[in-house]
């Protein structure tokens, strides 16, 4: 463990066209079979840092300005051709889906080891390894296109270790995935490090994970290092929400029971810990009761089904209603339903079977322009409707596509921008604006149109911590004004948080449906369906807080222990 | 174009190297060339549906492709039929009525040619539909790099068909996206009208291309994409011995229509 298999000496890097470095006197060592987590929030240089481990940065872009020095097992990253380095030193990028060049499993695999003009019994060698290392035996003749995004990301993984590099970088490789797919994800990189002593350096914005599994964190902030150590040691810091990394939810639990009093014999950062660190706590058994208020019905769905024309079966009966005001999460795991159900409240699909009534309207008599007055759909990935050449055009198309006058346009685009905190940002061009920024410009392109109700797919994620926090305060926002939010998610924090009813699919049905106490009360059911209740959930389980007792936040939690 | 696309199978006809099914391909298109006799195709259409059967082609696959066929179809039939100054006259289109007419004669022989090019047609696309759907794009690759085709044009015909379905959901998803704010893309009238509806979708589409592509280049280089100048073939086409049997078969019966021909049988 103790030989250095990274070296960074004072690296500076700064991109062309860009006036501010990405890097700015980095000093870091990876020792080899070591896991080192890369943490910190959007554009503080996470990414470049790991570029510069394989020579992509600064060879890949020309004209930047590099100074410092980088090497690896012996080599300099700098001097030595990418294409050579990607012998000692594998990248999987966040976009799993550009990475992957074959339209055949096995053939995708074989990419790398062609490219080292190996022997063709070695190459049929490496790629059955890395199928059976990446957990994808058994999927050699299948097409990619057809794969899971889990099953993507695991077979980018297996293209980059047929390379048989000793060093593994991972570029956020979970933000896509479902709970199960981030499980299958993790317990494969153990093996790697159990079996064949991979070092694996990992970008990475959930802390729950990291906490389990690395060895070593680092956080960035504006190019530089801000903290480094041990999990323990970085998580176990009362001013770590100050640099944009949230800890586990076990750690700010941690924190308040400190801050009441309570002190641990050591620091819990993972959920089996919290029972050891805090053997004796009072326990005062409370049921919470939700009120539900009753309401006039704005959602209606009967008997829902959808078949795909490539005869897929999506949706097998789907029946619910959702009440003006609420908030609702979609949870299930991925190809379970969640988003063609979605689609159907706004139009965009149209039932097979079955009916959908959005206001009484029956989606099927309505196209999605008419139903987008009442539902907005916030998608997932604002760079799929970005377009215009101004972030106030951006925000008006919408309202010309309603027809509205030029007074109200400009007064709807001032208030929506001012909504999402882009006041001033009128006439800056979208596509230069940040990740974060430009999620919120294509919030406000929906907001503006006033829909009583909004459909959000994937509100947080790829989104650090400030990003995540600002999307659910406008969500919550709204929901305060009276519009009825349903959220589509994979972050069961946020689930917990912040919805007050879930609706679990599986399959094409609804396999729960309940307040979201009652929901992650199931675990037997949720497990089935691949999911699993936030940490702070599991943790109050471990104490058994059961039934209406079912803990759901970090506060709930406290009121539960007598605090 | 799913009557064309690659699906697994475990049939004969999947099992077979992509040269002899080559041969068997380049065989039919001759033969159904060559001949005009209406049995000798209709013989050879046969041969080909036997085989579609082995191969299982779904029924619902070969209906969608005969309905968008049936127009063309239809079309050159009733050119044959109408225009080819037969003999036989079956009957008048326009039959003479007092000292009008008779005009457009339907002759026996205009209805037999017009078969003959209805049958000739639906042998090529079916055979044509029945390779492709046999065979995987990557084995076409290798075949072609047996005639030397350089490495890099492979890797790259590979990758654009690949990336056809990634950029197709991109470009749905945009569309949805903008139908959500409301677009009407459906209603639009005149060209200007047109363009302007789908430049929403076309840059989003454009730039969502070039940062793929960005990724695209890395992540080659990060695969050592050039690394040693070397290249090797992960497929690479072998002959069973039951395909130097089906070579030999396919020859035989190219040599043997060809003769037929050549002694005036099935000119028609």
């Amino acid at each position: 463990m103790e030989k250095k298999i990274i070296e960074v000496k004072n690296l500076w890097y700064k991109y062309p066209k860009s006036d501010r470095p990405a890097l700015q006197g980095i000093n870091l060592y990876v020792k080899e079979g070591e896991f080192l987590a890369i943490m910190g929030p959007t554009g503080s240089g996470k990414t470049t840092l790991c570029l510069s481990f394989n020579g992509l940065v600064p060879q890949y872009f020309e004209g930047g300005e590099y100074s410092g020095k980088v090497i690896v097992n012996g080599l300099s990253a700098s001097d030595t051709p990418a294409q050579n380095l990607a012998l000692h030193v594998g990248m999987v990028f966040q976009d799993f889906e550009s990475q992957i060049f074959g339209t055949i499993v096995e053939e995708d695999v074989a990419f790398g080891p062609s490219n080292l003009g190996l022997d063709r019994n070695e190459i049929m060698e490496r790629v059955s390894q890395a199928l059976l290392a990446l957990r994808l035996k058994g999927y050699e003749k299948r097409e990619t296109d057809s794969l899971s995004g889990g099953e993507k990301q695991r077979l980018a993984l297996a293209g980059i270790f047929a390379m048989k590099a000793k060093i593994l970088v991972l570029d956020e490789p979970t933000s896509q995935l479902d709970p199960f797919g981030r499980e299958e994800l993790f317990s494969a990189i153990k093996k790697l490090r159990e079996n064949y002593k991979t070092t694996i350096i990992m970008v990475e914005h959930r802390s729950e994970e990291i906490a389990k599994y690395a060895d070593r964190v680092i956080i960035m902030k504006n190019g530089n290092i801000a903290l480094e150590g041990h999990p323990r040691e970085v998580f176990s810091r009362p001013d770590l929400l100050d640099f944009g990394v949230r800890p586990p939810q076990v750690c700010e639990l941690a924190f308040s029971l400190i801050r009441k009093g309570f002190f641990p014999r050591f620091f819990p950062i993972t959920e089996d810990d919290f029972i050891f660190a805090f053997p004796k706590l009072p326990i005062k058994k409370k049921p919470t009761y939700n009120i539900l208020q009753e309401k006039e019905e704005i959602i209606m769905v009967e008997d829902l089904h959808y078949i795909y024309p490539n005869n897929v079966k999506a949706l097998n009966g789907i029946s619910f209603t959702i009440k003006k005001g609420e908030i609702v999460a979609v949870i299930g795991q991925n190809g379970s339903g969640k988003t063609t159900l979605a689609k159907h409240l706004i139009g965009l699909l149209k039932p097979t079977r079955g009916k959908v009534l959005i206001k009484g309207f029956d989606t099927r008599e309505q196209t999605t322009s008419k139903l987008a007055k009442i539902v907005g759909y916030v998608f997932q990935n604002p760079d799929n409707q970005i377009f215009a050449n101004s972030v106030k055009d951006e925000v008006a198309y919408g309202l010309k596509n309603l027809k509205l006058s030029k007074e109200e346009i400009e007064k709807r685009v001032s208030e929506s921008l001012k909504f999402v905190g882009l006041e001033g940002f009128e006439n800056y061009h979208p596509f230069l604006l940040k990740k974060g920024e430009r999620q919120k410009v294509a919030f406000a392109s929906i907001f503006a149109m006033k829909p009583e109700i909004f459909v959000v797919d994937e509100p947080t994620t790829g989104q650090d911590y400030l990003g995540s926090e600002n999307m659910m305060h406008m969500l919550l926002k709204l929901n305060e004004r009276g519009h009825t939010i349903i959220i589509i998610t994979h972050d069961m924090r946020v689930v917990g948080k912040y919805a007050k009813r879930v609706i679990v699919l599986d399959k094409g049905k609804v396999v729960l449906d309940g307040n979201t106490r009652q929901v992650f009360n199931e675990f037997d059911i949720l497990r089935k369906c691949y999911l699993l209740p936030p940490q702070i959930t599991r943790i109050g389980r471990d104490l058994s807080f059961k039934g209406e007792e079912t803990v759901l936040t970090v506060e709930d939690m406290l009121s539960r222990i007598g605090c | 174009m799913p009557f064309f696309e690659y699906v697994q199978g475990k049939s004969i006809i999947h099992k077979m190297d992509i040269r002899p099914k080559i041969l068997w391909f380049i065989c039919i298109i001759v033969l159904a060339i060559v001949f005009w006799d209406l049995i000798y195709l209709a013989a050879i259409f046969a041969s080909v549906m036997i085989l579609a059967y082995i191969v299982k082609i779904p029924l619902t696959k070969f209906l969608s492709l005969m309905k968008i066929l049936l127009i063309p179809l239809i079309f050159i039939f009733s050119y044959q039929a109408l225009f080819y100054q037969g003999k036989k006259i079956l009957f008048y289109l326009i039959p003479r009525i007092d000292n009008f007419g008779p005009y457009m004669a339907i002759t026996l022989e205009g209805i037999i040619l017009g078969l003959t090019f209805l049958l000739r047609i639906l042998i090529m696309v079916m055979a044509s539909s029945l390779l492709t759907i046999t065979t995987p794009i990557n084995h076409f690759i290798a075949f072609l790099r047996k005639f030397r085709l350089p490495y890099q044009i492979a890797f790259v015909i590979t990758t654009a068909i690949r990336f056809i379905p990634v950029l197709e959901r991109d470009a749905l998803a945009t569309i949805d996206a903008q139908k959500a704010r409301g677009a009407e893309l459906e209603a639009s009238k005149g060209f200007l009208q047109i363009i302007k509806t789908y430049v929403p979708i076309m840059i989003p589409m454009l730039i969502g291309a070039i940062r793929r592509s960005e990724t695209l280049g890395m992540a080659m280089i990060a695969r050592g994409f050039g690394a040693t100048g070397k290249w090797t073939d992960f497929y690479e086409i072998k002959a069973k011995k039951s395909d130097y049997f089906f070579t030999f078969l396919f020859l035989a019966i190219l040599a043997f229509g060809l003769y037929l021909r050549a002694m005036g049988y099935g000119v028609g």
